[in-house]
Order: C-alpha cells, then sequence, then structure tokens
C-alpha cells in the first residue's frame, strides 16, 4: 500500500433534507392517476355509483308501476327511453335496478373475498394437513358447475337478494382463496414476517396484520374482477328468471323483455348496456390497480 | 445517548462466568420436501462465549441459514441441544419462549425482504418493544430515537416507509430492531452481502462498533471469509449440513487443516496475493474441482470426498467426526494431521 | 500486456448512453472512451448503478429502446462502426464477434429448451451449420467448458445443472462462435468462491487457446487484482480511473478508487484480534436524476473536494504507465 487511506471515518456530511414519506398507498395512487384508461374507468364507476345511490331520490317514477303505454318506443312519451312490456318505465327500471344490480354485485364479491381470503389464509399459513384438508375442499367446489349450483342454491332456498348473493358468494370464492393461499405461502418465508416472529408476534397478527396487508395488492384486483363477475352472475340469474321478484335489477329488465327483444330492442339493449358499462369501469379500475399495486412496474 | 444497553440476563446469574452465551450440542434440522428430506444441518457442535463474534462460513446450501435459525428458534431443531446462558431452550414455548425471544434477535440478510413495506420505519424499531413490553410505554419513543441515533440514521427518517431509503440504511433499520429488545445474541445471516462493497464497510463497520459498545455477542454468517475473519474470533466452516473445521480466527488461517478449509482460502480471490505476481500464470488452478453435492441425496461418507484431492476409499464410507487438534481447533477429517498434513 | 502499437480490436470514443427518467435525459454512461486489444482483460469497476452493465449492452447493441439509447459516441469493432449500424448488420455481430456472460445463470437460459439446443441454435444462427453439425458442435463446446459427460449433458434442461454448470453452458454459448470480444458481466456473484474459482480458471485457459479479448465486470477488487491486465474505474457513468490492473490495486489514484479499493476487508495471514475499522465511502451513489448535474458526480462524497470540483468536470490527467485518472488533484498537480 504505497498510500495510506486518507481518512477511516465518515467525515461529517451535509445532512441531506429527509423526503416526504410516501406510504406504498400513495405510491400506488401516483401511477393509478398517470393511467388514461383506469383514470376514465374510476370516473365511469364513480358515475355508476352516483346514479345507484342518488338516482332513486332524484327520479321519483317506481320501476313497479304501469305508466304509460306498454312498449313505447325511446323518445315516443315523456319517459325518455320509452317503457316496457307492461308499460313500466324503463328509466325508473334502470335507476332503480342499478342500485339493486351493484348492491347484490357488491356483495356478492365481498362474500367472495372473505370466503376465499379466510379459506385461502389458514390453507397458505399453516400448509400440511390444514392445508390439504382445506384444498379438498376447495377443489370439490371449484368442480361444480358455477351457475347450476347458483340457481340450485336459489330454487332451494328463494330468490331473495340475499340469497342470491349467498349463491354467487358460495360458488366463486375458489379462485380467491387459491390466490390467497399462493400468496400467503409466500410471504410467510419472507424474512419480515420472520423477523416478526422473532419478536413474539402472535399468529393472529402475522396472519391478519403483517401478512394480508402484504398480500393485499392482487386480492384487491381479484376483489374488482369478482364484482364484475358477481354482477354478470346476478344477470344472468335475472335473466333465467331467478331474480328476486320484488327488486328490479338491469338483469330482470332483461330477463323480463326477453320474449319482446324483437318488438322492443330498447327494452333489452338499454339496461345490457348499463351493465356492460358497469362491468367495463369495473374492469379498467382492476386493470389499474393491477398495474399500480405491482412493484415491479412501479419503479420506473 | 441513551445506549440501550443488554438487559441483564436472570437466568444467567447461577451459571458460572465461564459458560458460554450460546452452546449448540448435536443440532439436526430437517426439511421435508417432495421425494424426501432434506438434512439441512445433519449434527453441529459450537459454543460462543460472551462477547465473541462466531462466524459461520460455507458455500450456499450447507445450513448456515438453517442452523442460524434453530439457535434463534425460527426453525425446528429435529434433534439436538440449544443452550443460552446455560438454559436449555431448546423446546421452550410461550412465556419462556417470549423471554428468550428478548435475548436473541436476528440481523437479516436482504434489507429489501427484512423489512415490512407497509410500515414506517419508527414503526418497524418500535414493534419489538410493544410485542415484547419492553419498558415502561411512556419511554418507548425516546427509546426508538436512541436506537435511530445509534445505527446513524436521523430521528426525522422515523417516518418514511423502507422504499424510500438505501439499501445500506435499510439494513441499520433492521440492525437497529435487532438490538430494540436489548439482546444479549445477535445472529447476523449474511448482513451484508447484498450490499454495494462500499456500503458493506459502513454496516461491517457499525457492527464493530456495537459489539464493543454494547458487549454483544454474534453469531456471524457469511460466504466471505474475508468479512468473517475481520469481524469474528472463532469461526466454524460448514460444508453439507456439518461442521467441518472450527478454530479461533487465526489459528484457522495461519493452519488450515481441512482440505475445504484450504480451498476456501486458496479460492477467495485476493488483491494482496495478486499483486505480488510476476507475468504469465496469474493464478493456481482452482483447487478442487466439481460441484458440491445434493443436500437431498448425500453421499456415504465424507459430503466432501468427491472433491477431495486427499480423500481415501475409507472417506467415502466412513463419516468423520469433529476431532480436537489442540489450541481449540477441531477438524472432522480422517487424514487431517492435526499440523496441516494428512496421515 | 506490452503496449503493442498494433490497432485496437475494440475502440470507444466518447460514448454516451441516455435514459429518459420522468421526461429528463439522465446519462447513465457519459463521454466514455477506452480500447480493448486482442487477447487483453480489461476490468470494469465500480459500485452499483455507475453504469457498468449499460455499457456491456451497448456494446451489444442491446441498450433498451425506450427508455434508453445511446446518444452520441463511437464504438469500432475492427474496422465496423456499430453505432447506428443497422439492426440486421448488429445481430449478424453480436453472438458472433461480440458475445456476453451475463450475471444471472439461471434465468438467461431458457428453461424449456435443452442446453445442447441453445448451444446449437446460437451455432446455426451464425455459423450456418446443419443440425448435426451444430449438435456435434454443442458436444464439443460443452467439452472445452469442463461439463463432465457432455454427450450426456446435451440433453439435460437448465433446472437439471447446478449453478456453476450453468454458467459453464452460458459460457458455451457465448463462445461457441470463438467471438473475438466476449463481455462477463460480474459472471460469478452469483455462484460459491470455490466454483469461482473454477470459472476463472476456465475463463484464462479459453482465453489463452482463442486469443479472445475479455471485458471482465465486478465489483471485487480481488477478482481484478488476479483475472484483469487493465481496469477502468466508473463512477455515475463516467470514467475516473484507468490504468494496469496490478499498478491500480498496489495505488489507486482517484479518492473513489482509492475508497473502493481500501473499504473492503483484506484476508491476511496473521489478523488483529480486534477489527480495524473499514474506510468508509460516506452517502451514495447518485441516482439517475443527478446524473446531467455539471461538476464531479463524486464531489459530495469526495473527503478533498474543492470548490471546483462542484463546477466542472476535472480533465483526465495521463501519466506514464498508461494511467489516466480524471480529478482535479490531479489535474491541479500536473500544472
Ligand atoms: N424451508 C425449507 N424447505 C426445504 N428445504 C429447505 C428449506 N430451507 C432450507 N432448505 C434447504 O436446506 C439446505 C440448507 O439451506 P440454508 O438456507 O440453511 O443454506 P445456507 O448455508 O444458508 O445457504 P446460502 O448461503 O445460500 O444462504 C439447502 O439445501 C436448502 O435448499
Ligand atoms: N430501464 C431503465 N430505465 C431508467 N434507468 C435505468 C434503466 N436501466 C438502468 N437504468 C439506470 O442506469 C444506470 C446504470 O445502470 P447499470 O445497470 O449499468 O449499473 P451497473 O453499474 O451495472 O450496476 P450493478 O453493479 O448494480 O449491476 C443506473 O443509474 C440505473 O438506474
Ligand atoms: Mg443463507
Ligand atoms: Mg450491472
Amino acid at each position: 500500500m504505497s498510500e495510506p487511506p486518507v481518512m477511516t471515518s465518515m467525515p461529517p456530511m451535509p445532512p441531506m433534507p429527509v423526503p416526504e414519506p410516501v406510504s406504498p398507498a400513495r405510491q400506488a395512487w401516483r401511477m393509478f392517476r398517470r393511467n388514461g384508461a383506469a383514470m376514465i374507468g374510476l370516473a365511469l364507476l364513480l358515475l355508476v355509483l352516483a346514479e345507484a345511490a342518488l338516482g332513486p331520490a332524484l327520479y321519483s317514477v317506481s320501476p313497479d308501476d304501469m305508466v304509460w303505454m306498454p312498449l313505447t318506443p325511446p323518445g315516443a312519451s315523456e319517459y325518455w327511453l320509452g317503457t316496457d312490456y307492461v308499460g313500466r318505465d324503463l328509466l325508473a327500471g334502470l335507476i332503480h335496478g342499478g342500485r339493486v344490480t351493484l348492491i347484490v354485485g357488491g356483495s356478492a364479491a365481498a362474500l367472495t373475498v372473505a370466503i376465499g381470503v379466510l379459506v385461502g389464509a389458514f390453507a397458505g399459513y399453516y400448509g400440511g394437513r390444514i392445508d390439504n384438508a382445506l384444498m379438498r375442499v376447495t377443489e370439490f367446489f371449484q368442480v361444480l358447475p358455477n351457475l347450476l349450483l347458483a340457481m340450485v342454491v336459489v330454487m332451494l332456498f328463494g330468490a331473495s337478494l340475499v340469497n342470491i348473493a349467498i349463491a354467487i358468494g358460495a360458488v366463486s370464492w375458489t379462485s380467491t382463496a387459491r390466490l390467497t393461499r399462493v400468496e400467503f405461502m409466500r410471504l410467510r418465508e419472507m424474512d419480515y414476517v420472520r423477523a416478526e416472529r422473532s419478536i413474539g408476534a402472535s399468529d393472529a397478527r402475522l396472519i391478519w396484520a403483517v401478512i394480508l396487508p402484504n398480500a393485499a395488492p392482487p386480492l384487491i384486483v381479484s376483489a374488482a374482477l369478482s364484482a364484475g363477475t358477481a354482477i354478470l352472475f346476478e344477470a344472468g340469474l335475472a335473466f333465467l328468471g331467478l331474480g328476486d321478484p320484488n327488486a328490479m335489477s338491469w338483469g330482470r329488465i332483461i330477463g323480463d323483455n326477453r320474449p319482446y327483444v324483437l318488438d322492443a330492442w330498447w327494452a333489452v339493449t338499454f339496461p345490457g348496456l348499463a351493465i356492460f358499462l358497469a362491468v367495463l369501469a369495473i374492469s379498467l379500475v382492476g386493470d389499474g390497480l393491477n398495474d399500480a399495486l405491482n412493484p415491479r412496474l412501479r419503479e420506473r | 445517548m441513551t445506549v440501550p444497553a443488554p438487559s441483564p440476563p436472570s437466568a444467567s446469574a447461577a451459571v458460572p462466568a465461564e459458560a458460554p452465551l450460546l452452546d449448540v450440542r448435536g443440532l439436526e434440522v430437517r426439511f421435508p420436501v417432495r421425494g424426501g428430506v432434506v438434512h439441512a444441518v445433519g449434527g453441529v457442535d459450537f459454543a460462543i462465549p460472551r462477547g465473541q463474534a462466531f462466524g459461520l462460513v460455507g458455500e450456499s446450501g450447507s445450513g448456515k441459514t438453517t442452523a442460524a435459525l434453530a439457535c434463534a428458534r425460527l426453525a425446528e431443531a429435529a434433534a439436538g441441544e440449544i443452550r443460552l446462558g446455560g438454559e436449555d431452550v431448546t423446546h421452550i414455548s410461550g412465556r419462556e419462549l417470549r423471554a428468550m425471544r428478548r435475548r436473541v434477535q436476528i440481523v437479516f440478510q436482504d434489507p429489501y425482504a427484512s423489512l415490512n413495506p407497509r410500515e414506517r420505519a419508527g414503526a418497524i424499531v418500535r414493534r419489538p418493544l410493544d410485542l415484547m413490553d419492553v419498558g415502561p410505554k411512556s419511554g418507548r419513543q425516546a427509546r426508538v430515537e436512541a436506537l435511530f441515533a445509534l445505527v446513524g440514521l436521523r430521528p426525522e427518517q422515523q417516518a418514511l416507509f423502507p422504499h424510500q431509503f438505501s439499501g445500506g440504511q435499510r439494513q441499520r433499520i433492521g440492525i437497529a430492531r435487532a438490538l430494540a429488545s436489548g439482546p444479549e445474541l445477535i445472529v447476523c445471516d449474511e448482513p451484508v452481502s447484498a450490499l454495494d462493497v462500499a456500503i458493506q464497510a459502513q454496516i461491517l463497520n457499525l457492527l464493530a462498533r456495537l459489539k464493543r459498545d454494547l458487549g454483544l455477542t454474534y453469531l456471524f454468517i457469511s460466504h466471505d471469509l474475508a468479512v468473517v475473519q475481520h469481524l469474528c474470533d472463532e469461526i466454524a466452516v460448514m460444508y453439507l449440513g456439518r461442521i467441518v473445521e472450527r478454530a479461533p480466527k487465526r489459528a484457522l488461517f495461519a493452519r488450515p487443516l481441512h482440505p475445504y478449509t484450504r480451498a476456501l482460502i486458496e479460492a477467495a480471490p485476493s488483491a494482496d496475493r495478486a499483486v505480488g505476481r510476476a507475468g504469465a500464470p496469474r493464478r493456481r488452478a482452482a483447487a478442487i474441482q466439481g460441484d458440491p453435492p445434493s443436500p437431498l441425496d448425500p453421499p456415504p461418507g465424507c459430503a466432501f470426498a468427491g472433491r477431495c484431492p486427499h480423500a481415501v476409499d475409507r472417506c467415502r464410507t466412513e463419516v468423520p467426526a469433529l476431532r480436537d487438534m489442540g489450541g481449540g481447533q477441531a477438524v472432522a477429517c480422517l487424514r487431517a494431521d492435526g499440523a496441516g498434513g494428512f496421515v | 500486456m506490452s503496449m503493442t502499437p498494433t490497432p485496437p480490436l475494440l475502440s470507444v470514443r466518447d460514448l454516451t448512453v441516455a435514459f429518459r427518467v420522468r421526461g429528463e435525459d439522465a446519462p447513465v454512461v457519459r463521454d466514455l472512451s477506452f480500447d480493448l486489444h486482442e487477447g487483453e482483460t480489461l476490468g470494469i469497476v465500480g459500485e452499483s448503478g455507475c453504469g457498468k452493465s449499460m455499457t456491456a449492452l451497448a456494446l451489444m447493441g442491446l441498450v433498451p429502446n425506450p427508455p434508453g439509447r445511446i446518444a452520441s459516441g463511437s464504438i469500432r469493432l475492427g474496422d465496423e462502426e456499430l453505432v447506428a449500424a443497422a439492426e440486421a448488420r448488429l445481430r449478424r455481430v453480436r453472438g458472433a464477434r461480440i458475445s456476453m456472460v451475463f450475471q444471472e445463470p439461471m434465468t438467461s437460459l431458457n428453461p424449456v429448451f435443452t442446453v445442447g439446443e441453445q448451444i446449437a441454435e446460437t451455432a446455426r444462427a451464425h455459423l450456418g451449420l446443419s443440425a448435426r453439425e451444430a449438435r456435434d458442435r454443442a458436444v464439443e463446446m460443452l467439452r472445452l467448458v469442463g461439463i463432465p459427460a457432455p454427450e450426456r449433458r446435451v440433453g439435460d434442461y437448465p433446472h437439471q445443472l447446478s449453478g456453476g454448470m450453468r454458467q459453464r453452458v452460458m459460457i458455451a454459448i457465448a463462445l461457441v462462435c470463438e467471438p473475438q470480444v466476449l463481455i462477463a458481466d460480474e459472471p460469478t456473484t452469483a455462484l460459491d468462491v470455490t466454483v469461482q474459482a473454477q470459472i476463472f480458471d476456465l475463463f484464462r485457459e479459453l482465453q489463452d487457446r482463442m486469443n479472445t479479448a475479455v471485458i471482465l465486470i465486478t465489483h471485487d477488487i480481488g477478482v481484478v487484482a488476479e483475472m484483469t491486465d487493465r481496469v477502468m474505474v466508473m463512477y455515475a457513468g463516467r470514467k475516473v480511473e484507468e490504468g494496469p490492473a496490478a499498478d491500480f490495486v498496489a495505488a489507486p489514484r482517484h479518492p473513489y478508487a482509492r475508497g473502493l479499493v481500501n473499504c473492503v476487508p483484506r484476508l491476511v495471514a496473521d489478523p488483529p484480534d480486534v477489527p480495524e475499522p473499514l474506510f468508509e465511502i460516506p452517502g451514495l451513489v447518485p441516482g439517475a436524476e443527478a446524473l446531467a448535474r455539471p461538476g464531479c458526480a463524486f464531489a459530495p462524497r469526495c473527503p478533498r473536494a474543492m470548490p471546483v470540483c462542484g463546477r466542472e468536470f476535472p480533465p483526465v490527467t495521463a501519466s506514464p504507465g498508461g494511467r489516466s485518472v480524471a480529478c482535479w488533484l490531479d489535474a491541479e498537480g500536473a500544472r
């Protein structure tokens, strides 16, 4: 060594300014905001939600009353979108039906996620025998034909909104469960989980407070997608005549008017369009979340 | 600066002063995998006196991490005994285990994987205080600040999230978290291998300073001989789940006895050795050939026999035991004569 | 390495690679010039993010675009200019005359093809061999890189090989066309030291046999000392020092290079009982957004920074023995 090291300790560095804290959620939002399609989806979704929340209060026509001549085309009366085969206001049906559709879709999705996360979390966290048992159950549900099973549930227990939501949730949680399980298996081997264990964290804390929040990104995306699926599912059931007869929903409007499709295109087109827009909004937002929550894309 | 001193161990008070802080005997750890059982750790013995740094080196998959996790009760020992301050902690649970966790903490290898991305740095360092109920609640915030200062971070940085720190800074957070409960033993699992060379020096200096100032004991894992030589007092070399040689630092480098230890020392690229070179053949040929065997299918006899230039038939059938060679040096080789030669 | 007046095999002049980061151009490699001669090994060292890999990718014509591009400069291989050459032309050079071994041997092999197919594919694409010939060539290459029983191993998939063997396969692929330049980007970081030693021995042996010029990217000063003839130190995209490896390791000149050489613990025969504190380089490598700033990028971390360092990048001071350094300390001394 011809020259000794200049010095052996840190010279006083001018303290660098400490940046603002940026939580992972905020980071994701920044990313999401830059995604045009996702923002359009979000705007559309907010519009649909606002309609479902406020619409019925603002537009007072009842969706169940016969108000005009049956099968009046759009623009031919004060009921802009026309009437259905019994003379009910289609616009009123759409507005009220939106609320029902979204509630059923939302609660079915919530149920899907709840069951899926519960099953997946225990299977993934504990592994071994618990995992085996839970996965057998999951496989069993997975191989049952979904729509058929939901139809059976609804026919057996009656076509109330609650039963419909439960039926949809009960048949669609399996993919969430698998996803959660895989995430839990991956995350439980992470060093930060080990570090928590080394400071005596309980299983409950590890599952719900440490692993679950970190498993959330793919689960949120999958929850969004299952909300979309649930809406389609509900529409499908209603279309088959298995909707709640006491609640107007988009699917039911289509189902009710099915025989008159050729005479009254509007009676099925508008609710179909509504379903399409709602599901599109949800999947655009889901896609945006997928990108925003993906740490690898976030780097750039 | 209020330096968090190690909490005086209540259990070790009755034990004679010479008793090692950590004493591991016949430790075995197995993992069931598809197609068999991995004997990740196949019977290791070592002891670490209080205040010393014990290095564990060896190649990837030799079981260093697994052995260390078992010592911290984060992996289940299939056989053997782990004593902390004279007290058998191999199978304790509940309250006793929690008490033990306060005394043994870990610093992990990958600073990007060892911090919960959803928690602020301050919360990460504080968590052990809350979970293990260390000190009065009112004093915890101050303690977190003292810990930040101790590892060279600024108190304002407590509010930041892990992704807002560099690798070296993250490792400092990990060290602060490990120090929070005032542990006596810190397991450092390759704490600098994921860091840039320039940052490595900062962290190694920090660890050396903490050891000196707080009287800490380290179980220090690395695959880098130079790092282990720098920081540790005693070193064990692992190969395929077993310790093949164990010696005080000076003895190990002055007189390596196991052929694998020699190969490791030979293979380590060294600036000094190369600078003196004159012209052509820049290095001797690699001392050993071949790849390490799979832990799923360990060979009978000495695991190193397949790559060993000194192996004889007996090596392929007989598992060598760790033999004491004097001066604190022990070697698991049938042929090592204890003076650096082979019988 | 004798300083023969033969023209260099590879000659890089004022190479600048820019990345678009948040709407700004960040020069991740800047005004880089160096030569590489036949049979020579050049080491590139520097901390993470200093632009070592980007330099390598630029030589290969593989800078990810967008967001990156070669903004200016020239890369000459023999008498062929590679910057701005057509992609079709580059494809013929890449793999045949320049080839590269990447850091991660697992991710750079295709898991769904056998290693034999992957070697053969390269041979067929560049050498125009028939399927049979290519396969024979693959076996021959595997033997060359020291894989036992190559006739059997050609049929193995990457996951069936150990890390060291995979890296040997990567080297086999890189060498199958007997390139003039081999770039190895941290080829052994994922491997154990005993295996690393084997790989380096292999490099040396092959280099002796084929007279390949090698660019070895590493952050290990020990590897530089043992493996290379000449070293180039990069910091924040620029070359800050260059010189013969032995001289460099014995007495680095640039404060950053000095830090790099002195901050690593050395394996010594008689270690002290209490560790001496290691030399520390304070602070961090600047991020991409700070690269375009004027002055020496190391100044904020430099223990001997002067006001001028923050204003202007220092001129390159050359000294006898093929050494050069870009630092105001030397520039002043030279005056
Ligand atoms: N959870 C696990 N399940 C199955 N096998 C495991 C598990 N953890 C480790 N192993 C195996 O046990 C052996 C020892 O692994 P370990 O991580 O302890 O090695 P190491 O010496 O720390 O290696 P490295 O230097 O790569 O960190 C390896 O063969 C590994 O594949
Ligand atoms: N796709 C990209 N977009 C923007 N910046 C990039 C991209 N890829 C690399 N960079 C930047 O280019 C710079 C040089 O990177 P490079 O990979 O060459 O570093 P390196 O010296 O090879 O580091 P390492 O030792 O970590 O491999 C870094 O500052 C990096 O952030
Ligand atoms: Mg390990
Ligand atoms: Mg690189």
